[in-house]
């Protein structure tokens, strides 16, 4: 399993890419990214275009779970992504810049 | 539907109702209601009054009654706030108007960077607050972990620490500061939509006057400044000396991480796109270049000239679907009636939007 999470928009406007792949992940580390994943629930998750116009600086978050050969990926704007998904996107970011 | 205001806009407008926009009396009444009404009629007068001249644009309003009502808090009413790394907002006071220093230089320049951007608005531009009310300036530092970011939220304003690795603390630069605040001062005034071309200029607006607030606090004229913005937020190992560049968009920065900063400079570069709302970020290089040119084509202080001509255009003309061409005319427009239809001013900035290709 890989989750990318691609950050864009901000004050800055600086596209960020951010991976974490449980084949290189320390046992732990990539069963605590399986559970985040599983609790995101993002194949039920509405892959609606970002809703427009949008909140000043605030990101948005592409997150892209590639898992057993498949594919899926949700966009959401930092301040409407549920608990769940939030868990998700701050552990990879967590991860990236530990 | 005109009916007697004490009563019949009280039952229509009942201040338990859904929010006073959707009030149907006239000005001139609401203005009865806060005059001779009751205090809690009073009240929700006065809110539907404030929704409706910031609808309307009509400043005059609340100036007429501003006697007979609660007066506006005076002067500046700072607090910063202290996330702690997490991200409920406002998180714990750590620093309120009038007190000393503390050893936290979030807390401190974020306190510093909201005081001089208010005396900018204030003394410049003779407005009080965000709101023209008197609105407290509520700042709050250390949100979220290594947080690469700062907005206004629509009442507060918010900064990050930075990563460390790309970016710097974003209290650290004081235009940034200006360049929030003024989202809030547009929500207030123009409501550009974040989106597109009314989207790039709000992002320019911000800008414009977060570059006047530094250039204001280091007593700088438009030939002394840098015409940068977010002059060193940027970790030193990042190829780039800003985020943005006001005199030569697409030239802040150019770093293997990061790549090259997209900005155009002209509308023959225009980029269209649907990331950043419609290139919120990237097109706001045109307007910004403008300003830029009209700035240093009068000369002096930029906030004297130039910027009266932005902030007047901000305050009272523009509307939240104005593109790029209804800006130039306005600003155009109000440069005339501010010193003259054939005034250095009124050519420079009509030259200046014409060099970008707008007019």
């Amino acid at each position: 399993m890989r989750v990318r999470l691609e950050r864009s928009g901000g004050f800055a406007n600086i596209r960020r890419t951010f991976t974490a792949d449980a084949k290189t992940l320390a046992p732990v580390q990539a069963q605590e990214l399986r559970s985040l994943v599983e609790a995101a629930d993002l194949a039920h998750f509405p892959e609606e275009p970002t809703p427009r116009p949008g909140r000043p600086e605030r990101f948005y978050y592409r997150i892209t779970i590639e898992h057993e050969g498949a594919e899926r990926s949700v966009t959401v704007a930092e301040d409407s992504a549920p608990e769940a998904l939030q868990h998700l996107i701050d552990w990879v970011l967590h991860l990236a810049q530990g | 539907m005109v009916t007697e205001p004490r009563t019949g806009g009280a039952a229509r407008c009942s201040h338990h109702g859904p929010h006073p926009i959707t009030c149907i009396l006239p000005p001139h009444m609401l203005r009865a209601i806060v005059e001779r009404g009751t205090p809690e009629q009073r009240a929700w007068a006065l809110q539907a009054l404030a929704v409706s001249e910031r609808i309307r644009g009509r400043r005059e309003l609340l100036g007429e009654i501003a006697t007979v009502t609660a007066t506006p808090t005076e002067g500046k009413q700072r607090s910063v706030y202290d996330a702690r790394n997490g991200s409920q907002l406002p998180g714990t006071p750590v620093r309120a108007e009038g007190a000393r220093p503390v050893k936290d230089v979030a807390v401190n320049e974020a306190y510093h960077g909201s005081g001089a951007t208010w005396d900018l608005y204030h003394d410049a531009y003779d407005r009080n607050s965000i709101d023209d009310r008197g609105m407290p300036l509520v700042s709050t530092v250390h949100y979220r972990v290594g947080y690469d970011n700062a907005f206004w939220d629509g009442s507060q304003m918010v900064y990050g620490d930075g990563d460390g690795k790309i970016f710097e603390r974003f209290t650290k630069c004081i235009d940034v500061i200006g360049h929030e605040l003024t989202h809030g001062v547009i929500q207030y005034e123009a409501g550009l939509a974040y989106a597109d071309q009314p989207g790039a200029l709000n992002e320019s607006f911000c800008d414009v006057l977060g570059s006047l607030v530094k250039q204001r606090s280091l007593g700088q004229s438009a030939g002394q400044a840098d015409w940068l913005i977010g002059e060193g937020l940027f970790r030193p190992a990042i190829k780039g000396t800003a985020v943005r560049s006001m005199a030569a968009p697409g030239t802040a920065y150019d770093d293997p991480l990061l790549g090259k900063d997209p900005q155009p400079a002209d509308m023959a570069h225009y980029v269209e796109t649907a990331d950043d709302n419609g290139g919120v970020h990237i097109n706001s290089g045109i307007p910004n270049r403008a300003f830029f040119l009209a700035a240093t084509a009068i000369g002096g202080y930029a906030l004297e000239t130039a910027g009266k001509v932005w902030y007047v255009t901000l305050r009272d003309r523009l509307r939240p679907d104005s593109d790029f061409k209804a800006a130039a005319t306005l600003t155009v427009a109000v440069a005339g009636e501010l010193f003259g239809a054939r005034s250095a001013a009124a050519g420079a900035v009509r030259v200046a939007w014409k060099k970008v290709g707008v007019l």
